[in-house]
């Protein structure tokens, strides 16, 4: 058995200094990073890099991170795990990522070395482990949106405010 | 019994023969008595014959023509006649005592000395004035008797009359309907008038035709609808003449008798007069006429009691008519307004232009009478019409319609700005889409075309194509300009809807995009810090750094919270837990364990202050994370909101050892004191922007001193600094 080969990480961003950025901090960490500016060039370099990860920035043009996601869950029948790069902090969002297959999702900015540990976590894991931790993730989502969305509709029903914007309506 | 019998007129005969004797004595001196009767008379002749002088001369002389029964029939008729000629009975036989006077004092002369003739001439002339005066008085009984038995006759038959009339007048007030009230009417008139038929005809002024309305039963054709042309019949030629019309006998004539003989059983005598309104103007209302079986010649007084019957019909169906103008007109109002409501309910509450230009098309034409009808919407850059909606026109065809302005009807309205109205002016128009369509041009005559306006700007106009070859009267004109005027309003919503629309989605994007750069710009800020980081070797300079990319993170979580899209009020605690998720990942260090609260706090801060107090907030937490619980490793945050008289009040507290004064900032020195004085002096600034205040206090147990520095830290959880900002609620104004 030969030494384990570095993992190698696939970084689509379209924004070239965060790119350059994060595949610094990886490189340094022990990983083989490579980037891919946009859509077209992150399918090309998903078939011949082969990942074992990527990170991945949903907003993009004019192929979307939302596009490659698709992309990869219909032409493989075992993607590489994804963590959703996004600078979108909306709760829904997020869902939606995890539904579309990605197993984190980190908002945007956040310090790289932060992000090396995301994936230095999410690597050692099992294909089960990850499996878990992504159905627990949808299951937080999905929490955090029934609970926020329950309490501000009892809590705002009672509202004084309300009240008088209803007289008045 | 046969004895009293002979003696009696044993005694008339001797009457008899004494009054002989004596009439052959005054026979003699008949000019004496003619001379001396002449002379009560004043005549100089006479008696004349047949007076009652004449008749009592020669009853007293005893006549051989003038028996005793020939005396009392010609005083009887004479008293007849006195009563027919409505002379007084007293009068004449005050005249007829005076030549009695004057012959009894004749005959004290005729018989000087008292004898038995002389009392015998007595008797006689008292006899013959006892029997006249009773049979004049007899005949005179005899006529007065008869006549006050026909006056009786004749009240009784007035008395019904007057109730015929009084039932007529009643149905025709009552609430019962003309068909029925017509009915009972000619009831009551056969009756009165003991007449096998009476007829009512109806006269439409329009069509120029009687139609018969109501029988007491008979029906002509067996029960079919009966009309009459104007001189058709008799009832048809009293319409035409307007006067009453009397036959005898109606079959004598062939006209009269082709009316006459529409019945099961034919009619002789006739009867027809018209019914007429007296009103502003003499209008023919129709006809009423009454049949008898048999030939007949109807009195002075029917035909007076038709007149009246046909007076009151005509007041009746005028009034009948009136009602049912006024109550057809108020509910043509009624119903008018209910859909102007409905359309501008629909207008008010849907977007849906289709809906709104298709329902005001449709209702439009039921509502003005016409056939079809077509909303035209203006381009002005081509200064052309196309079709936005219609009623009753073909698809196909309304999708082709191109009309050029100042062009067809259409397009001089729209031109010109005002309504117009027009009758067959397609057949000269030779550009109007209409004559495209042989179906349509053939059955419509008029148009009407009013402007779509808005603020004096031509959007487009509707017209109304009807079938009349008449203009619409005023007031559909009215319903129409108010049906353009709300279909001006829909358009001109549904486009001012679409452009806002479309300046949302445009915004929404533009807004994503701008927070998608902004939170780019600061990841790469982020990134080049951290590189930075990595690559100095002064802890001093890392430190720096770090606490540089957490600013860095705290401006994007702020980023987050103002550039989401529904930014507008948000709740304290929202905008807290907002915060605290952002600073507890950013800030606070791995081995430090530090719980967040916070607490519920329903109050709503306008927009405005949510951004201002969302940075607040922020530093405020960062002040407690990074100074408050510096050198601890565990400890609470609670962030805890209130309002008081108007005033909300945001508090940050933290259970760390806290700064030695209240006020650190001008103690504090060294590296951190110019960070310090940042975060502090941008809470300050800040809160002042919203009239506010900012204080931040050691609070404790009263058993606990502020001051205490050594042997604190048993009462640590007890002691903690509270920051807290002051600011006056603004709530926006709703009205």
């Amino acid at each position: 058995m030969d030494a384990p080969a570095r993992a190698r990480i696939l970084v689509i961003e379209d924004e070239r200094p965060i790119q350059q950025v994060l595949c610094f901090f990886l490189h340094s960490s022990g990983y083989d990073a490579s980037g891919a500016s946009n859509g077209q060039e992150a399918m090309q370099a998903i078939v011949e890099f082969a990942p074992h990860l990527i990170l991945l920035e949903l907003e993009m043009r004019p192929v979307s991170g939302w596009d490659i996601l698709n992309w990869l869950r219909a032409n493989f029948a075992s993607p590489p795990p994804v963590i959703v790069l996004s600078t979108l902090v909306n709760l829904k969002e997020q869902m939606h990522g995890f539904e579309e297959g990605a197993i984190d999702y980190i908002t945007k900015p956040t310090q790289p070395s932060a992000i090396v540990e995301r994936v230095r976590a999410i690597l050692a894991m099992s294909q089960e482990q990850r499996g878990m931790l992504q159905r627990k993730r949808l299951d937080e989502q999905r929490k955090t949106l029934a609970r926020l969305y329950s309490t501000q509709r009892d809590e705002f029903a009672y509202l004084p405010y309300q009240r008088g914007f209803e007289e008045k309506g | 019994m046969h004895a009293p019998i002979s003696g009696a007129q044993s005694g008339r005969e001797k009457v008899t023969q004494s009054a002989s004797n004596v009439e052959q004595v005054l026979a003699q001196h008949i000019t004496r008595l003619q001379v001396c009767l002449q002379h009560v008379s004043g005549d100089s002749y006479g008696p004349e014959e047949g007076s009652d002088a004449w008749l009592l001369l020669n009853a007293l002389i005893g006549s051989d023509e003038f028996d005793n029964e020939t005396l009392t029939a010609r005083f009887e008729q004479s008293g007849r006649w006195l009563a027919e000629q409505g002379g007084k009975l007293d009068t004449r036989i005050s005249g007829f005592q005076l030549y009695i006077d004057a012959l009894a004092s004749e005959l004290k002369k005729i018989f000087p000395s008292p004898s038995e003739l002389m009392a015998e001439a007595f008797s006689h002339l008292y006899q013959v004035q006892a029997s006249s005066i009773l049979a004049l008085t007899r005949g005179y009984q005899g006529v007065t008797d008869r006549l006050a038995v026909s006056n009786a006759q004749m009240t009784e038959r007035l008395e019904h009359r007057l109730l015929a009339l009084q039932r007529i007048n009643g149905v025709s007030n009552s609430s019962m309907d003309l068909d029925q009230t017509l009915e009972v009417t000619t009831q009551v008139v056969a009756e009165q008038l003991y007449v096998d038929l009476c007829s009512i005809f109806f006269y439409d002024d329009l069509q120029r035709v009687l139609t018969l309305r109501a029988t007491n039963g008979p029906h002509p054709l067996g029960g079919m609808h009966f009309t009459l042309r104007l001189g058709e019949g008799y009832s048809g030629w009293v319409a035409d003449k307007g006067r009453p019309l009397l036959v005898q006998d109606a079959l004598t004539d062939t006209n009269f008798a082709s009316e006459a003989q529409a019945y099961a059983t034919d009619y002789h005598g006739i009867m027809s007069l018209p019914i007429i309104f007296f009103g502003n103007d003499e209008r023919l209302i129709g006809v009423i006429s009454v049949q008898s079986s048999e030939p007949r010649d109807f009195t002075r007084d029917e035909i007076s009691f038709v007149e009246v019957v046909a007076g009151i019909v005509a007041i009746g169906i005028e009034n009948g008519h009136l009602y049912e103008q006024t109550d057809e007109q108020l509910r043509r109002k009624v119903h008018e307004l209910a859909t102007i409501h409905r359309v501008s309910w629909i207008i008010a509450s849907t977007l849906n232009l289709d809906e709104v230009l298709q329902m005001i098309t449709t209702q439009a034409v039921h509502l003005s009478g016409a056939e079809r009808s077509c909303i035209f919407e203006l381009d002005p850059d081509l200064r052309r019409l196309h079709v936005l909606a219609h009623y009753g026109l073909d698809n196909g065809l309304a999708s082709r319609i191109q009309i050029d302005v100042g062009q067809c009807c259409a397009g001089r309205c729209v031109q010109t700005g005002r309504p117009s109205m027009a009758v067959d002016c397609f057949h000269a128009d030779e550009h109007c889409f209409l004559r495209n369509d042989p179906l349509i041009s053939a059955d419509i005559h008029s148009v009407l075309c009013v402007p779509l306006k808005v603020k004096q700007k031509v959007l487009g106009c509707i017209c109304i194509y009807s079938s009349h070859r008449h203009l619409l009267s005023p007031e559909q004109m009215q319903l129409v300009i108010t049906f353009a005027n709300e279909a001006a309003i829909a358009i001109d919503n549904a486009r001012l809807y679409e452009e806002t629309r479309r300046g949302l989605e445009l915004k929404s994007v533009l807004l994503r995009e701008l927070h998608h750069r902004v939170k780019n710009n600061l990841a790469t800020v982020a990134g080049i810090l951290s590189l930075q980081r990595r690559r100095t070797r002064s802890p001093e300079v890392r430190r720096t750094l770090a606490e540089s990319v957490n600013r860095v993170q705290g401006l994007a979580a702020t980023h987050d919270l103002l550039a989401h899209e529904d930014v507008s009020e948000a709740r304290v605690d929202d905008i807290a837990r907002k915060i605290v998720g952002v600073a507890n990942a950013n800030l606070s260090l791995p081995e430090q364990h530090i719980t967040f609260v916070v607490e519920p706090c329903p109050i709503v801060i306008p927009s405005r202050a949510v951004t201002i107090l969302a940075l607040v907030i922020n530093e405020m937490i960062s002040n407690a994370i990074k100074h408050g619980m510096a050198h601890q490793t565990e400890g609470t945050v609670t962030v805890r909101g209130r309002e008081e008289d108007g005033t909300v009040i945001v508090q940050v507290i933290d259970t760390g050892r806290g700064p030695l004064t209240e006020m650190p900032v001008e103690e504090s020195a060294g590296e951190n004191s110019g960070f310090e004085g940042l975060g502090l002096s941008l809470i300050k600034h800040l809160i002042g922007d919203l009239d506010g205040s900012f204080t931040l206090r050691r609070e404790g147990d009263a058993a606990v001193s502020a001051q205490q520095e050594d042997g604190g830290r048993k009462s640590e959880n007890a002691e903690r600094t509270v920051s807290e900002v002051r600011f006056p609620l603004v709530r926006r104004s709703h009205t």
